[in-house]
């Protein structure tokens, strides 16, 4: 069940009749965990078995974590007077053993099935060809798999949450069927965003009214998502993947014009699908993390991966980045750089000082990258972003330098502008590696974008992408449309379109909601003639 | 308080879905939809006065090509209707059956054979030959039983069509010229012309024709599967409903060899005929009779030009007139009136279409807003 059918729509409206009607205040979230899995039980009952594993696993293991937490704290408690401080230490530092086994072992079982599912095959096929290339006869089998729906998200939220039961960031959750709610809300389960558990736990299980001002906030964030991903974006991927099915034939002009629609249509898809789930989701009185931030006007990447995809950064911060770049081999890497006579130096004690957040910074990237797909050209994607925002910290000083030299004030307005293109030249150039379909073309694209500029034939090719030039227009029309409304929610950053439309006059408030919904069914792409697009990160 | 504010949120809703909805219904009606001839004729036969129609013939393209009713009316007094849409289906037959009796009790219905003799499954599957009619008829328990039987996979977007021509903004103003005219139908209460269509055209390909050779001849083709159950089911309701009052024609088509099949067929949808005791006229057989000219009267195989379509409604009319004592039709004065309108406008489409034959200038000339307008310089 896509979130722009209309069968999406129905079991909206059916579920949240339910949920406000339902007598027993204290039980309403039963309502949402019942149509998370009748939600679910749509995209095909073998996936199931997948995310009650997740559920099972990951409650008990916490709940495993807890006891082992609370048992050890009694265990001092009781030997408060027999043990020394260094018994004591001792203990502790057994019983966090213990725990960070146990943890590893839900990582592991549900990291596992996630890398399996998703890696197998990019490995027995990258195995197979280095035992190729050597002559060897060794093969290993390449396996019918598939994905069950989520499954990315799910299990990297499931996963923060044992990791914040380990760190006794949260309670572990007894009701194993509240702790399914967390784990399957329908809104969020095929591209998030990825909940912390403290965050979005209690708004669950909490009893909400109906409310008529949440239900128009989220209605309206629905209309707006609706828009971005039916007029836009499902029709910039007409466009795309008329190129991708037949990369080869295309110039370096055709492809530039292709890189800059799929940025388009990228952020279309994905924050239009985000607003659909934090839309459904507000109706019910829950509000969900914000995954975008109007991600092209970042100044740098770093910037950009803060403001694109927030809550799939937010997990990779807290859960992989900060264990790495905190551990005892990066800070002593660090220690030993500062050490050596370089390390007395201007230069030696800048780079002991950011390397391990930098190499840190390198790792989640290359992992981010491998997370969007089992190929090397992901590989790449990773190696790109990683590399660039490793080099944007190691040489921050000697950019500094070169402003000083150079006399370039980097506050102008006119140096911000540089900037934002900068940084979205640079997000360009990542996305080579994702339209692309393979590594090798990837690189040839780069290629072609130097020697093979020729507009005449770029715009012929343009213009046999499936879209006519009314479609383009349409298209244009909503970047630019796209573009104000960022403009006005950068400028008014603490408030919605939303609570400013409010503010309003009846009469334009409701033309514009009519106006919206005109336009998508108007020129929305949808029927029969018309597969509708996935989510692109559903893919992930 | 509180219940008043609740009371003026619900008016604001309501009237908000109200504004939508009579939004979205003009622009499935009059602009996002796949507006021509057929929608004009169809849409065109409900605008007729209940039970003021003596003739309904149904069938597909060689029906409002081949007969015209504004003429039938001025040569013999009664009225009828083409309730024909290009490429029509046997599929269509049953719930434009029941449309015409219930609309028009007609004294006569004609059924036109083309829909049940199609060779190929996928001629009936097509569709756009079922959405031809169903696109364009209320919706009614008819319709709703039409579209089960057709059994699409996505049957929401026979309901609301816009769900399939929304794309057609992209195409404006292509379909406008038929939008437009059939908004003025609405607003006039008739269409001009009661649906005929013609092409500026004399047929002069030199391949044989074989309809002298087939005078006698009854070899017989199967019929599609397919068809063959549906013709017999379409003759069966008529049984159980006593329509007595049918008869079936094919109507004159020069049988060349790629369509020798096609006539094969129609003697076997002859014998299915007779079984059930309907009347059968053949003009691919009788077509001398009719005093049609293969040189002169068609604009290609399978459609007469508009001097073919003037000789064959006054051989047939006078036919039908004669042999099924179809009389004068008994009309108000404003229905004589609109029909008195229909004859000038057919006698200037007639003169409109000439000219253009006679000037060599190949066009298709239906009731579409632009050609209403070079029809009234003949007026």
């Amino acid at each position: 069940m896509s979130y722009t059918s209309l069968n999406f729509l129905f079991f909206v409206i059916g579920t949240m009749l339910v949920y406000f009607l339902f007598p027993i205040k204290k039980h309403k979230w039963v309502v949402l965990l019942i149509a998370s899995y009748v939600f679910y039980l749509f995209a095909g009952y073998k996936y199931v078995a997948f995310i009650l594993f997740t559920t099972l696993s990951t409650y008990i293991i916490a709940l495993w974590i807890e006891k082992i937490s609370e048992s050890s704290k009694l265990n001092i408690k009781q030997h408060k007077d027999q043990w020394s401080r260094e018994d004591k230490k001792k203990y502790k530092e057994k019983i966090k053993k213990v725990k960070r086994l146990v943890m590893a072992l839900a990582l592991v079982l549900n990291f596992g099935i996630l890398a399996f599912l998703k890696y197998y095959n990019f490995f027995s096929g990258s195995l197979n060809d280095i035992f190729g290339s050597f002559g060897m006869s060794f093969s290993m089998p390449t396996l019918k798999l598939f994905l069950p729906l989520g499954i990315s998200f799910y299990t990297f939220q499931s996963m923060g949450y044992i990791i914040d039961v380990y760190r006794e960031k949260t309670p572990a959750q007894r009701n194993p069927f509240k702790f399914a709610l967390f784990v399957s809300f329908f809104p969020q389960i095929i591209q998030g965003p990825i909940s912390i558990y403290d965050s979005l736990a209690h708004q669950l299980y909490e009893s909400h009214s109906f409310d008529f001002t949440r239900f128009k906030y989220g209605a309206e964030l629905i209309l707006w998502g609706l828009i971005k991903k039916m007029v836009i974006a499902d029709r910039a991927v007409i466009a795309i993947n008329t190129v991708t099915a037949e990369y080869n034939s295309y110039g370096g002009t055709a492809l530039t014009f292709t890189i800059l629609l799929y940025a388009l249509q990228l952020y279309a898809d994905f924050s239009g699908g985000i607003d659909i789930s934090r839309g459904v989701a507000q109706i019910f009185g829950i509000d969900m993390m914000e995954n975008f931030r109007r991600p092209y006007f970042s100044k740098d990447i770093n910037e950009y991966w803060r403001r694109w995809h927030i809550s799939l950064g937010n997990w990779f911060k807290n859960y992989l980045f900060y264990p790495l770049a905190m551990s005892s081999l990066f800070l002593n890497t660090s220690k030993k750089i500062k050490s050596t006579k370089f390390g007395s130096t201007v230069a030696g004690t800048h780079i002991a000082k950011v390397l391990p957040t930098s190499i840190a910074s390198f790792i989640v990237f290359f992992i981010v990258g491998i997370w969007h797909g089992a190929y090397w050209k992901y590989v790449g994607f990773g190696i790109w972003n990683g590399g660039i925002i490793m080099l944007s910290v190691l040489m921050k000083p000697v950019f500094e330098w070169c402003h000083k030299k150079l006399h370039i004030n980097p506050k102008t307005a006119l140096y911000t502008v540089f900037q934002i293109l900068r940084t979205f030249v640079v997000v360009l150039v990542g996305y080579v590696f994702d339209v692309a379909p393979s590594f090798k073309q990837a690189i040839n694209t780069f290629v072609l974008f130097f020697t093979d500029q020729n507009l005449s034939v770029g715009r012929s090719q343009i213009s046999n992408l499936g879209l006519d030039k009314k479609e383009y227009l349409l298209i244009l029309a909503g970047a630019v449309f796209i573009f104000i409304i960022s403009v006005i929610q950068e400028r008014h950053n603490k408030t919605t379109i939303r609570s400013m439309l409010d503010q309003k006059p009846f009469i334009f408030r409701w033309f514009a909601v009519f106006a919206g919904i005109i336009m998508l069914v108007v020129f929305g792409v949808y029927g029969s003639g018309f597969n509708a697009a996935d989510f692109v990160y559903m893919q992930f | 308080m509180k219940k008043k504010k609740y009371i003026m949120r619900t008016i604001k809703i309501l009237s908000l879905l109200l504004v939508l909805v009579t939004c979205v219904w003009f622009l499935q009606e009059f602009v996002l939809c796949h507006a021509d001839h057929n929608r004009e004729r169809i849409k065109g036969f409900y605008l007729e006065d209940k039970d003021s129609i003596d003739v309904v013939i149904i069938g597909a393209s060689e029906v409002y090509s081949a007969f015209s009713s504004c003429y039938a009316y001025e040569k013999f007094g009664y009225t009828s209707y083409p309730l024909a849409t290009q490429s029509n289906i046997i599929t269509n037959y049953k719930t434009q059956l029941k449309s015409a009796v219930k609309q028009q009790h007609p004294k006569l219905i004609i059924i036109e054979l083309n829909g049940v003799l199609y060779g190929r499954d996928q001629d009936l599957e097509k569709e756009a030959n079922f959405r031809n009619y169903a696109d364009n008829i209320p919706l009614d328990g008819d319709k709703i039983e039409l579209i089960s039987s057709y059994a699409p996979e996505n049957e929401l977007e026979y309901y609301l069509p816009i769900i399939k021509y929304h794309s057609l903004w992209d195409d404006f103003p292509k379909g406008f010229k038929w939008n437009l005219s059939i908004i003025q139908d609405r607003l006039r209460g008739y269409n001009y012309l009661k649906g005929a269509k013609s092409q500026t055209k004399i047929y002069n390909n030199k391949e044989k024709i074989y309809n002298d050779e087939l005078k006698n001849n009854y070899t017989k083709n199967l019929l599609n599967k397919k068809s063959e159950q549906e013709f017999r089911d379409f003759l069966e309701y008529c049984k159980s409903e006593n329509l007595n009052n049918i008869v079936f024609v094919r109507f004159p088509h020069l049988v060349v060899k790629s369509t020798l099949n096609r006539f094969y067929r129609g003697n076997t949808a002859e014998e299915i005929i007779n079984e059930y005791g309907y009347d059968y006229i053949n003009f691919e057989r009788n077509f001398s009779d009719t005093g049609l000219d293969k040189n002169t009267d068609f604009y290609n195989v399978e459609h007469l030009n508009i001097y073919g379509q003037k000789k064959f409604t006054e051989y047939f009319g006078k036919y039908i007139q004669d042999k099924y004592n179809i009389t004068k039709s008994e009309l108000t004065p404003s229905q004589k009136e609109e029909w008195d309108t229909c004859v000038k406008y057919y006698d200037a489409f007639s003169k409109y279409n000439i000219s253009l034959i006679e000037n060599k200038e190949f066009k298709e000339v239906g009731e579409d807003y632009k050609n209403i307008k070079e029809i009234q310089k003949f007026l």
